[in-house]
């Protein structure tokens, strides 16, 4: 079974909706207890990161999460601010740490004439030997929607690049943590691939 | 790239697609005939006079969702945070609000606090009245009493994640957007513009892509709502070397 956590602020109801679409057995679940069970976690998107991470907190799921990933190491997958989450810090709340499964930080974008923040739309990701970009043609368009972009400080992981001001790392993946900045639930049929893709992962 | 967007906008009253205010409404099509495929987003709009019948906006939204697997923008009436996570919860990803941002300030502050700023889409009412543009609320009936220019500062300070200008004058016209107007606001706002009201034809997108530099465009000319000629509109603008998505 999949769990998406519901930690109170996150579109829960887009990212159940391409699972059921997609036919995969999966369930909200704001539950210790069932999140502890679970076979793989997606940990949607949408929120403000020191808000996500005292709701984390509070509900006491960074425990239970921290065990799943880092010992018992069932795949997980972050999306936007899910993704944002898996880092030790934020300039969106610099009061709050990360998970910090991922080493780095996460920065927010300075606009630029041509370049409103935030980085709303559908924009290309560049990637090599992916597993989460299985049957995905190179230079795809998802649709993102940030003002925070992540900055990877680790030497071993696989990822896609999206330029936009910068480049960033907009898709990333070690082991058993998946992480994507934009929002496969709503990027249409590369998407609900790249969902699939996790879905399909052993 | 960032690839410029064209977005559908729909209106409901009490559960039912309607057409703008300068047409008859028309009940003859329903939820399902729109296909969103090539679409970049969808925005949809309860008009209703009452809120007797608002569960019916719920459930039109709640389909859609299931079905469109791109952004949904919901707006109209939203005046409390349980409604925008009910929303949430349906798969809606922004909520636009117009008259709340007027009236209810505290409700915008904590949209962005919870949801983040990107969640909030402000929708910016205009009117041209004489030779000075004029801000509404209420669906076009109240006169916001600030200039153009102390109410886009005050839409900056709340940093929404997009802005949806709606020329009203211009809406159903079929003369393309107001690009003049359009152009001025894309240089204030710090955020991505989306303009609704007034596109006739392809043209009109190009043009506010190209002369007023937009983020995306709208229309909720039914005409426009088929597969066929959203893929003419798209591949119109690609011609015209505008970056638009064409996979799907």
């Amino acid at each position: 079974m999949i769990i998406i956590v519901d930690y109170g602020i996150s579109n829960i109801g887009s990212v159940k909706n391409a699972l059921d679409f997609l036919k995969y057995k999966s369930k909200v679940s704001n539950s210790t207890k069932e999140i502890g069970k679970a076979k793989k976690i997606v940990i949607p998107g949408n929120g403000n990161f020191g808000e996500g991470m005292r709701l984390l907190k509070n509900l006491g799921f960074i425990n239970v999460l921290n065990e799943l990933v880092l010992e018992k190491k069932i795949p997980i997958l972050g999306i936007c601010l899910g993704y944002q989450l898996m880092f030790q810090k934020s300039e969106e709340d610099p009061n709050f740490n990360g998970l910090g499964w991922i080493k780095g930080k996460v920065l927010k974008f300075k606009k630029t004439k041509n370049h409103p923040v935030p980085h709303v739309g559908w924009n290309k990701i560049s990637f090599k030997n992916m597993s989460l970009m299985k049957n995905i043609p190179n230079n795809a368009r998802f649709y993102f929607d940030h003002s925070f972009f992540t900055v990877v400080n680790e030497r071993n992981f696989n990822y896609g690049a999206t330029n936009y001001i910068k480049n960033f790392q907009s898709i990333y993946e070690r082991k058993n943590i998946f992480g994507c900045q934009p929002h496969l639930e709503k990027s249409q049929k590369f998407g609900l691939q790249m969902l699939k893709n996790f879905c399909d992962l052993c | 790239m960032l690839a410029k967007r064209i977005i559908a906008v729909l209106t409901f009253e009490d559960g039912e697609l309607t057409r703008t205010q300068n047409f008859l409404a028309d009940y003859t099509y329903t939820k399902n005939f729109i296909n969103n495929t090539l679409f970049d987003g969808i925005v949809l709009i309860d008009i209703s006079k009452s809120d007797k019948k608002r569960k019916l906006f719920y459930k039109v939204v709640e389909n859609f969702a299931k079905n469109c697997f791109v952004p949904i923008c919901v707006g109209g009436k939203i005046k409390t945070i349980s409604e925008v996570r009910k929303f949430q919860e349906l798969g809606v990803d922004k909520i636009l609000i117009n008259s709340s941002f007027v009236k209810k300030e505290f409700l915008v502050k904590q949209i962005t606090k919870i949801f983040g700023n990107q969640f909030l889409v402000i929708g910016l009412d205009l009117k041209k009245d004489k030779s000075k543009y004029q801000c509404y609320y209420e669906r076009g009936k109240k006169k916001i009493n600030k200039t153009l220019s102390e109410w886009v500062d005050k839409i900056n300070k709340f940093c929404p994640g997009e802005v949806l200008v709606q020329c009203i004058d211009r809406d159903g016209t079929f003369r393309g957007y107001d690009l003049k107007i359009l152009k001025v606001l894309k240089k204030k706002l710090s955020c991505p513009v989306i303009v609704c009201g007034g596109a006739g034809k392809w043209e009109h997108f190009v043009d506010a892509f190209k002369k007023s530099k937009v983020d995306a465009v709208c229309t909720n000319n039914i005409f426009h709502l088929t597969h066929q000629s959203i893929l003419n509109a798209k591949e119109y603008c690609l011609k015209n070397s505008i970056e638009i998505r064409l996979e799907n």
